[in-house]
């Protein structure tokens, strides 16, 4: 490994809840009926991932911790009970960015996830940031253990979120 | 326009800056990048753009603050600024109105979701 990757940011989501939704036998899109479902609440989905494979379709999502009932509820009553639901409370997003498409970003990350025995419970790429799921109250030491990787700017923004954003009433 | 002209993307989206960057990139624009109100000050005393798109809901410090900070300084005040303003009406998660941005010294705004053709067509006009 030689030198540290810059970094500009590093963020900490909110205490997110999230629920591994999973249906055997599936049409194709039949997520999207779930999606629909959580729109329809308003429900804001911080992380996203969904994958088929064998006539297998899961669905991975993050969202406020007080919504994990909805979610339940909505995924898999809303649906007939096609979906089945596995729920793990208290987890954070870690955001790094920007990657600046560098593929020794994303595996120096998992290595220090590997390494520090700090779980992973989704990952996600995007146009500049890599997301990790993590515990919540790992978040601060996952940061400390990429800063070992990750040259992070002087004067960054603080990791902690400083606002929160709620859907408007009208 | 040629590769001097220089453009601050400031947003705490660091997708959306990128997207504007390479947008506004291979228009052959300059563009450098900042992801808080605080680096983009940082940013604009080590190298003057001629130009900042600036979001407005940001960490430390926001778009409102450091376009009125820009405006009022003797040194910046000629950089033109484009807010990136969230509607109410078209989304649904802000209470930041476009009618807030207007209050502002900016030269221009941008309503999100960010039309790019529209954006890079209004820095041209204000350049």
């Amino acid at each position: 490994m030689t030198g540290l990757i810059p970094l500009g940011g590093m963020k900490f989501s909110e205490e997110l809840a999230l629920a591994a939704l999973s249906a055997d036998g599936a049409p194709i899109g039949a997520e999207v009926d779930v999606l629909q479902a959580l729109a329809g609440d308003r429900v804001n989905l911080f992380y996203l991932a969904v994958a088929r494979s064998v006539g297998r379709t899961r669905v991975c999502l993050c969202v406020a911790a007080d919504r994990i009932k909805l979610i339940e509820r909505l995924a898999v009553e809303a649906t007939g009970g096609l979906w089945t639901c596995r729920s793990v409370n208290s987890v954070g997003l870690l955001t790094i960015f920007p990657h600046g498409s560098r593929l020794d970003a994303l595996t120096r990350s998992l290595r220090v996830f590997a390494e520090s025995r700090l779980p992973v419970f989704g990952v996600a790429s995007t146009l500049s940031a890599l997301t990790f799921v993590t515990a919540f109250e790992e978040l601060e030491r996952a940061s400390e253990r990429l800063r070992e990787v990750f040259m992070l700017r002087e004067n960054h923004a603080p990791f902690k979120p400083e606002f929160r954003v709620e859907p408007v009433t009208r | 326009m040629n590769a001097q002209t220089h453009i601050l993307v400031v947003d705490d989206d660091p997708d959306l800056v990128e997207a504007l960057a390479m947008k506004l990139a291979s228009k052959n624009f300059r563009v450098t990048r900042a992801y808080d109100g605080v680096e983009a000050w940082e940013k604009i005393r080590a190298d003057k753009p001629d130009l900042m798109i600036l979001d407005v809901m940001m960490p430390r410090k926001n778009g409102y603050q450091l376009c009125d900070e820009i405006k009022a300084d003797p040194q910046y005040k000629n950089i033109a600024v484009i807010l990136l303003t969230a509607v109410a009406d078209a989304v649904a998660t802000t209470s930041y109105t476009h009618h807030d941005g207007k209050k502002t010294l900016a030269d221009d705004y941008i309503p999100k979701p960010i039309d790019l053709d529209k954006l890079v067509s209004m820095v041209n006009d204000n350049l």
